[in-house]
């Protein structure tokens, strides 16, 4: 009798026992995390419902940042995790938030409070592999660079299009015809605009060596005043201050396709014997290329822009692809603290290289430690 | 003063410009620095318009054949420029209307035909590229040819989708990328080469 | 009425536009030179409206006025730096331009340094052999799926995609190395495939993008007989 009481006890206490387990589980996990590598201007607050929509539609969140007043913000339960950034400005920022689960009866129950103080690292962790892949190179440069000044010969190989350079300066002068250079469509914030301005000197200097006619139409007013300085002190080098005027390097117009149409105008009336087409450009390349080519110039292009490099290719005499237009400053000058550059970059292209080669074996057995450690990029 | 300054400010903005990337704290910092790289910008829009006004007065000057569009060019440029504030300052004037209509049935026209021009020019540059000799030059007219059949593809030819779908997948995206990592390597060498004041070509070249 | 002339200004320009296809002429002179003027003065005027005083002269005020001298120090000397780029209008005082211009590009080209060295580099190797969704694409797996249904569609798509895909960039990297001989064994043997792959991927971008420029004209087109045309059919018709 006292064992079948017993018996009946134990029955009904697991018959309540996943009552009492559902009273248990929560209803959503919640937490407040600081967001690394920033400032502290801001914190992230990661929500995981656990209840199913029927059972609690929604949630309400209280939301304190700081000394502002308390904000409410409801949020629908889709049974999918939420993350949710909290801007707090700067570190040291207390953020507290409460939940309540909204019942399918319409009653609120409260799930508790996440809360931390915003914290700002001195470090953004995610920048740091590319940061010490940098200071690598700046390494590997500043090496190379005192090899080349002790006078080691560094050997670089031929780049046809820039070869034809003389040769096409030289059929410009026979044939009494300018020479037009365009250093680009884009600003002084696309370093292939700088690379350009590197190679219009040496260009510059030739064009007044021979006396031929120069222009060079650009598009944007900064890059007018270097491509002014860079022409003017060519000349002075060629010993030709003479031959200079402020207006060889002109504003020819300031947007894309008026700069284009400007541009080939100026072409169809003066007919450049040799167009020179170096630095960033978008889609007016093919413009310039083609109205070069209806005008029988050799063009000579070259651009860091992979999505106009198929025009230049098609229409174009000679084409710089892509690094090449970045060598052309060490291969024409043949300054050794250029070319101590250049060998660092293959070296560290090479370097590079075998990484990329070992991840790739190192994955196919499996092992994507050496892929995720060196080469993952961090956002 | 001349150069030694010149690339003493490189060096210490070139430092600032890492430092705001990998020092979170600065990042406030990075948007006064925009702020600031817009202010400086914003008064080279002088030297821009002066080297414009000047190409077009040599012209004038010079009695150059073409010299009534250099006032065309002159008269429409003021004409924009002071309706254009005027109207800002008066909205909803007939100033501001002009300068609507300047913009929708002038500037937009122009540069939507400006761009059309690229349909002839890519056809006559394809043509050229069809009597190339070369055998590079086949393989780019071939791999050309498939993907301009495969984006029109239909019935029968949709196996030009299939190639098409590959070679954009695998041969262009690996070209791609073999381009822009040696392009990576030349934009950071050229970079570091500024900063390290290397490279000086900017400040005119020469000693 | 209004509208048809402007409209009829937008005709008048497009056709002078595309008459330049058969030779330079009055019309397109005319219509550049218009061009070069409206959109310089355009552009004069956005950067007083949009840039001047939204990033200059308000901030400006506005730092001075709450007292945030630090700030409004700052943005002063920046003013100051930009004013030293019209010593270019003098004769002997002209390098001081040199100044704003070493600025800008020493920050523009440190501030691209980390970008360019994880977007361009560090992303591209990692996205060679990895998937957007994390996973490899060189695995035994996808050779797996040619062996289980050998067509021509698998070999290409599944089996050999990944190991061409890190063989291109492989070669085309090496393709780039400056310094080194053509007598190297590695430089020498890339050589013809990275031209092979380079060839293939500019032809192909181009073909992908001739139906886009195609489409430009056919937009003008349109313009001029589903816009204009329609219009001045009214007028006529009353």
């Amino acid at each position: 009798m006292k064992t079948k009481k017993i018996m009946i006890i134990l029955w009904a206490l697991l018959f309540c026992l996943p009552v009492a387990a559902e009273e248990r589980a929560p209803l959503a996990n919640f937490e407040l995390k600081d967001t690394p590598n920033n400032a502290g201007e801001q914190v992230e607050f990661l929500f995981v419902p656990a209840a199913s929509p029927e059972e609690v539609p929604e949630f309400l969140l209280h939301i304190a940042i700081g000394d502002e007043p308390v904000k409410e913000r409801r949020l629908v339960n889709a049974g999918k995790e939420i993350f949710l950034p909290l801007i707090t400005g700067e570190a040291g920022v207390p953020v507290e938030v409460r939940v309540e689960a909204v019942m399918d009866d319409g009653s609120l129950k409260n799930l508790g409070t996440s809360s931390l103080v915003s914290r700002g690292e001195w470090l953004n962790m995610n920048s740091m592999k590319a940061f010490i892949l940098g200071l690598l190179f700046i390494a590997l440069i500043i090496f190379y660079v005192g090899r080349a000044k002790k006078g080691k010969d560094l050997f670089i190989r031929k780049i046809p299009g820039l070869e034809a350079i003389d040769d096409a300066l030289g059929r410009a002068t026979e044939m009494g015809r300018p020479v037009f250079y365009v250093p680009g469509t884009s600003s002084m914030a696309d370093v292939a605009t700088l690379a350009s301005l590197n190679i219009l000197r040496p260009v510059a200097r030739q064009v007044a060596k021979y006396e031929t006619p120069f222009s060079v139409p650009v598009k944007d007013p900064i890059v007018v005043s270097v491509a002014q300085d860079v022409v003017k002190e060519a000349y002075m080098a060629a010993g030709r201050p003479d031959l200079y005027d402020d207006g060889i390097a002109y504003l020819a117009s300031m947007g894309q396709f008026d700069y284009s149409g400007a541009v080939s105008g100026s072409m169809m009336r003066e007919k450049p014997a040799t167009v020179f087409l170096l630095g960033m450009f978008y889609a007016e390349s093919l413009i310039l290329a083609e109205t070069a080519n209806s005008v029988g110039a050799i063009q000579i292009a070259g651009t860091d822009a992979s999505s106009q490099l198929p025009f230049f290719i098609a229409a174009c005499d000679y084409t710089l692809i892509g690094e090449e237009l970045y060598a052309a400053s060490a291969y024409m000058s043949r300054e050794p603290l250029l070319l101590g550059t250049l060998k660092a970059q293959d070296i560290l292209k090479g370097l590079l290289l075998l990484l990329f080669v070992t991840a790739i074996i190192f994955q196919l057995f499996g092992i994507d430690f050496v892929m995720d450690t060196f080469l993952k990029p961090e956002w | 003063m001349k150069r030694t300054l010149p690339l003493a400010l490189a060096f210490i903005f070139g430092l600032i410009g890492i430092a705001v990337q990998i020092v979170p704290a600065l990042k406030g910092f990075l948007n006064t620095m925009l702020d600031w790289m817009a202010i400086i910008g914003s008064f080279a829009l002088a030297l821009g318009v002066s080297s414009l006004t000047r190409h077009h007065m040599t012209k004038i000057r010079r009695k150059h054949k073409d010299m009534f569009f250099s006032y065309v060019t002159f008269v429409t440029m003021l004409f924009m420029m002071i309706i254009g504030l005027i109207g800002y300052f008066q909205p909803e004037s007939l100033y501001q209307r002009l300068f609507g209509n300047m913009y929708n049935y002038v500037r937009v026209p122009l540069d939507a035909s400006m761009f059309a021009l690229l349909a002839f020019f890519i056809t006559s540059a394809a043509y050229r590229a069809f009597r190339a000799r070369t055998w590079l030059a086949t393989v780019l007219l071939v791999a050309g040819v498939v993907v301009m059949m495969g984006r029109v593809a239909f019935g029968p030819f949709m196996i030009f989708n299939d190639i098409t779908a590959w070679l954009m997948k695998v041969p262009t995206t690996a070209a791609m990328r073999g381009l822009t990592i040696g392009i990576g390597l030349g934009i950071v060498a050229t970079s570091i080469k500024i900063v390290l004041g290397i490279e000086r070509s900017y400040l005119g070249g020469g000693e | 009425m209004g509208t048809l002339i402007w409209m009829t200004i937008a005709l008048f320009l497009t056709l002078a536009v595309f008459s330049f296809l058969f030779r330079d002429n009055v019309l397109y002179k005319f219509a550049e030179h218009l061009f070069v003027g409206v959109s310089v003065g355009y552009t004069v005027y956005v950067s007083y409206t949009n840039l001047f005083l939204p990033r200059v002269w308000n901030p400006l005020r506005r730092a001075i006025g709450d007292g945030n001298i630090l700030l409004a120090l700052w943005l002063a000397l920046g003013v100051l730096v930009g004013i030293l780029y019209f010593s270019r209008f003098t004769q002997n005082w002209n390098w001081v331009s040199r100044y704003p211009i070493s600025i800008t590009v020493g920050y523009l080209t440190g501030y691209s340094i980390i970008p360019s060295l994880k977007a361009r580099i560090l992303s591209q190797f990692y996205g060679t052999v990895v998937d957007p969704a994390g996973d490899s694409l060189l695995n035994a797996e996808k050779i797996g799926v040619f062996f289980k249904e050998p067509t021509l569609h698998n070999f290409f798509f599944e089996a050999m995609a990944g190991p061409l895909l890190v063989f291109g960039v492989f070669v085309v990297i090496v393709y780039f190395f400056f310094s080194f001989k053509n007598t190297n064994p590695v430089v020498r043997f890339s050589r013809n495939p990275a031209l092979v792959y380079l060839m293939v991927a500019f032809g192909a971008s181009f073909g992908y993008t001739f139906m886009g420029r195609i489409s430009l004209f056919i937009g003008r087109m349109n313009f001029i007989f589903h816009e204009w045309w329609p219009i001045f059919k009214n007028m006529i018709s009353g």
